[in-house]
């Protein structure tokens, strides 16, 4: 079976949701990229790459405890499957495999 | 929501907008995502900023994977239930068929058929819209009243152009052309290649003509081309044809014994216009357009309007500047004052005509070339409607008539929980993809068929796909796939279950009252298609064989520019005469079917009653060669001088009401007023002339000698039994010699007198196609009720056959149904179809059969053999099997 494809944005959202844990909802994850990235991110385009990495099985999904702060709405918390997890190092293994294997950069 | 946040809250707007599009199940966790933003950003930013970045936030939002109705996840669903639809579709098309095959087939040929009578229709209707201003220009036609009848033409006199453009502010520009001046020889002598000579059609036009209509040039400018006399214009291809790839400007034409200096080269004129011309010379080379003329009409006039400019009161104005010009010259003319001659019953109206009415106007108006017809026009979409309702009566009876053989799929799915909707979409599935198939197919048809079908309708247009017929056919579909297809869904869909599982189902009284009226109305088209054709090529072979008064076989005309040298005729035709294979020969300035006839006003000596009578000049002998017969006196003498001597025929007698007319005086009225007296020296037995249309119109034949002896034909009586083609070259090598500038041209006159009848030709071959296309398409319908028929009678045949029914018993159980219904179609139909031809058609002719029994009983005879034939397979079949395998199973 081919394997479902993870696009770039993708991965650096996904990756995102494991470092936040159990803080994993929308707006966190929005902060903590930005913050990382350095650049401003919408809501659509985190929004969009949460609902389709959901739909593709990497992450699933629960609502969380509703707060004051969002005027009475639930937050809804984000968490890497399995599945998701083993895509990310395969992805990180390939790449540091490519990377060794770089000679301008391993002679350094 | 507590109360401070009310004047600070998200702006209202987009958070609407984002309910409305946002899927709903992601409402909840996104709407607290912005609130939560925005809240951060109020602490941040001023309100307005915060405001603004939520509104952006929204817009952002608008992604297909979170906006409703976009995910993939729904349309998966339906996209499969398509999947599902096209491969049972798929599947019972293929079952049945033979169906299916019966309905591609007759639908395409519809479609196709409909194709290109509609884009017939289309190209006749777009005439001369190309023309700029096309919707300001109007053509004036003129009524001319005489005491007992008025007459329609399309020309004005001259000099009333220029007179109305100055008395009508209204009027901005006029133009006016004279001719077409047929078969004029043209040559051009160059240097070193020898000289061309053709015989042409010339158009002689004024300076305005050109720009007049926007007519693009190559060469030369439309303002002052034609402006000077013995000035010429060529088409482009005429430019071709004449100087190849030379440049033709500053070349000269010769064009009777002028010479025609080239000033332009105009673009050939598109198909769809009236205007039809090769050569354009300026009108004022003829020294007659240079005179004032304002009672005989002579050119065709074009005015063009101010922007807004109201028809009814312009030809109010038109009518009363025209006839203050006109009133004083007729008044000099006819010796009577204007009022008199009024009261008489004479006069004249003018009326206007807008330009793309000109073409399909009842009277031809153009006539530059033959005109449309707006009747044939609506016949044809009627027409195209009507094969188009015989193909989809045909498909909607055979799916009706399959709702049966579905019964039990129908159920079973019932049962299993489908819904009404569903089955419906099924249904409506399966006839997208006839439909769909169909139209792909007759695409192909039409292709294929162009050209057949350009020879029928004598144009040279081809069907193209462009957007809007593309977005037309696709919306075609749509409309065809619901129109077709709802009846039979919603019948099926309507199947109850129990009843079909258990095998008792009937398609129902109504549904096969239904279906028996279509079959009946398909072969009433037939029949009146049919029927019709007959009649036509009945007509058409009365008014060929019709004795015409004068003997119209054996007669060989000989046709050129040659009325200036009657030297030369009378060496001609005495060269003709001592040829064995020639009886007589004549010279003749007129000649049925060819010209030149006039239009002159007569009266008795002593009388005041003007009668305007035809009248023609022909040579000494002509009676004799045409084979007239006299009724009394005698005919023009060769040895005796007969400028002023006349011949009538009986009907010139009657309206001049004479009686002993021979030996007395006949009194022309000329154009300028001064009276001519003639003697009348024979009566000749009225011919026909003219076109079988009309009614023998009274007749005064001149001498050719009033006008030095002159001939334009001459014609030859050959004896019988003569090898015509031997006699051509003969003549044709005689002529070279004798003739070497002038091409030889000849025609006979049985075939000048057949050509009058080209329409009448054109439209037996259009009922041939058409009533061929109807009966095939019926049968095809036929073909598959009766195997459906066929198939329902299975059990009955075999109980039948098992008491003992013969073959023949079956067969005639089989066809008797169907045998009553052509029946029944036959006798609703026929009065229909003969009152219909009787009133539109044959009223036409002044000469006319009347339908008889046989064309009817030809008709009833092809219909119900067709009929039979149809049905015979299935009927055959059913009644040879052994009745043993539709038995068993019970």
């Amino acid at each position: 079976m081919k394997k479902t494809k993870l696009g770039e944005f993708e991965e650096l959202v996904l990756m995102t949701v494991v470092v936040l844990q159990a803080d994993a909802y929308g707006v966190e994850i929005k902060r903590e990229l930005e913050d990382r990235l350095n650049e401003t991110l919408s809501v659509g385009s985190i929004q969009s790459a949460l609902k389709r990495m959901e739909e593709k099985g990497f992450l699933t999904s629960e609502f969380g405890e509703a707060s004051q702060k969002r005027g009475g709405k639930r937050k809804r918390i984000y968490q890497a499957t399995p599945h998701a997890r083993k895509v990310l190092q395969e992805m990180k293994d390939v790449r540091s495999q490519l990377w060794a294997a770089m000679p301008g950069i391993a002679t350094n | 929501m507590s109360k401070t946040n009310k004047g600070t809250s998200p702006p209202s707007w987009s958070l609407k907008l984002l309910r409305f599009f946002l899927k709903s199940n992601y409402l909840e966790e996104i709407e607290g995502d912005l609130e939560e933003i925005y809240d951060d950003n109020l602490n941040q930013y001023s309100i307005k900023k915060a405001r603004k970045l939520y509104n952006r936030e929204v817009i952002k939002l608008i992604r297909p994977i979170l906006t409703k109705g976009m995910s993939s996840s729904e349309k998966l669903n339906a996209y499969d239930t398509l999947k599902h639809n096209l491969k049972v579709s798929i599947r019972i098309l293929k079952r049945n068929w033979l169906y299916s095959a019966i309905s591609v087939a007759g639908l395409s040929i519809a479609i196709a058929c409909f194709i290109h009578l509609m884009t017939f229709v289309k190209n006749e209707s777009s005439y001369d819209t190309l023309i700029p201003e096309a919707d300001q220009i109007g053509k004036i036609g003129l009524n001319k009243h005489y005491p007992d009848y008025s007459s329609i033409t399309k020309s004005i006199p001259h000099s009333l152009a220029d007179a109305l453009k100055s008395d009508i502010p209204e009027i901005t520009e006029t133009a006016t052309y004279s001719g077409p001046f047929r078969g004029m020889l043209l040559s051009y002598t160059s240097d070193n290649s020898g000289s061309q000579n053709f015989h042409e059609d010339v158009i002689a036009a004024d300076g305005n003509f050109l720009s007049f209509f926007g007519i693009k040039m190559i060469l030369g400018s439309s303002e002052n081309a034609l402006k000077d006399p013995r000035s010429m214009v060529l088409t482009n291809s005429m430019a071709q044809k004449y100087f190849g790839q030379q440049n033709p400007i500053g070349k000269s034409l010769k064009m009777a014994r002028d010479e025609f200096k080239i000033t332009g080269v105009c673009q050939d004129l598109p198909d769809n216009s009236h205007l039809s011309f090769g050569f354009l010379m300026s009108i004022n080379t003829i020294d007659r357009f240079n005179q004032t003329n304002y009672t005989r009409p002579d050119v065709s006039c074009y005015i063009k309007l101010q922007v807004g400019t109201s028809i009814v009161s312009l030809e109010e104005k038109i009518n009363k500047s025209a006839k203050n010009h006109a009133a004083p010259e007729i008044e000099k003319q006819n010796g009577i004052s204007w009022s008199e001659y009024q009261n008489a019953g004479n006069g004249f109206d003018l009326f206007l005509v807008p330009l793309t009415s000109v073409y399909l106007h009842p009277d031809n108006l153009g006539g530059m070339k033959p005109g449309g017809s707006q009747f044939s026009n609506r016949v044809m979409v009627f027409v195209a409607c009507l094969i188009f309702l015989l193909a989809s009566v045909n498909f909607i009876n055979l799916s009706t008539a399959r709702t049966n053989a579905r019964a039990k799929e129908i159920g079973t799915k019932k049962i299993l929980g489908s819904y009404k909707t569903q089955l419906v979409s099924q249904v409506l599935t399966e006839t997208f993809m006839v439909v769909f198939s169909s139209v792909t197919l007759s695409l192909l048809l039409v292709y294929l068929t162009q050209h057949s079908f350009n020879n029928l309708s004598g144009k040279t247009q081809t069907f193209t796909l462009d957007l809007p017929t593309i977005i037309y056919l696709f919306s075609f579909v749509a409309a065809m796939t619901l129109i077709t297809g709802l009846w039979p869904a919603i019948l099926i869909s309507r199947l109850k279950p129990l009843n079909t599982i258990k095998g008792q189902f009937s398609s129902g009284r109504k549904g096969s009252l239904l279906r028996n009226s279509l079959v009946i109305s398909q072969f009433s088209i037939g029949i009146v298609l049919v029927l019709s054709m007959f009649v036509v090529k009945d007509q058409l072979r009365f008014m060929i064989n019709k004795d015409l008064g004068y003997d119209k076989e054996q007669l060989l005309i000989l046709t050129g520019d040659f009325h200036m040298d009657p030297l030369f005729v009378n060496s001609f035709i005495g060269e003709l005469e001592s040829m064995p294979e020639v009886n007589s020969v004549a010279g003749t300035l007129s000649m049925p079917g060819l010209g030149i006839f006039w239009e002159e006003n007569f009266k008795r000596q002593n009388s005041n009653d003007i009668v305007n009578l035809k009248s023609m000049k022909v040579g000494d002998l002509f009676s004799e060669v045409m084979g007239l017969s006299l009724q009394e006196g005698r005919f023009f003498e060769t040895d005796s001088w007969d400028s002023t001597s006349v011949l009538l025929n009986e009907s010139a007698v009657k309206a001049l009401n004479m009686d002993q007319p021979i030996g007395k005086s006949l009194v022309e009225l000329r154009a300028d007023g001064t009276p001519m007296t003639f003697k009348i020296i024979g009566v000749i037995k009225d011919f026909n002339y003219d076109a079988l249309y009309n009614q023998i119109s009274p007749l005064v034949i001149k001498s050719n000698e009033t006008i030095f002896n002159r001939s334009s034909k001459i014609v030859a009586r050959l004896n019988a039994g003569v090898s015509l083609s031997k006699l051509i070259s003969k003549v044709n090598s005689k002529w070279d010699k004798m003739r070497p500038t002038d091409p030889f041209m000849f025609k006979f006159a049985d075939e000048v007198a057949a050509s009058y009848y080209k329409k009448e030709v054109r439209l037996l071959s259009v009922f041939k196609v058409f009533s061929i296309l109807s009966l095939v398409l019926a049968c095809m319908g036929l073909f598959g009720l009766s195997a459906h028929n066929a198939s329902l009678k299975m059990k009955e045949v075999g109980i039948r056959k098992v008491i003992g029914a013969g073959f023949s018993d079956i067969i005639i159980l089989l066809s008797k149904k169907i045998t009553w219904m052509v029946i029944l179609s036959f006798i609703i139909t026929v009065p229909i179809a003969w009152t219909a031809l009787e009133t539109w058609w044959l009223q036409g002719f002044a000469y006319r059969i009347s339908i008889g029994v046989r064309p009817i009983l030809i008709t009833l005879s092809i219909v119900l053999g067709l009929t039979w034939i149809t049905i015979l397979f299935h009927t055959v079949r059913t009644a040879l099997t052994n009745p043993i395998n539709y038995l068993r199973n019970d």
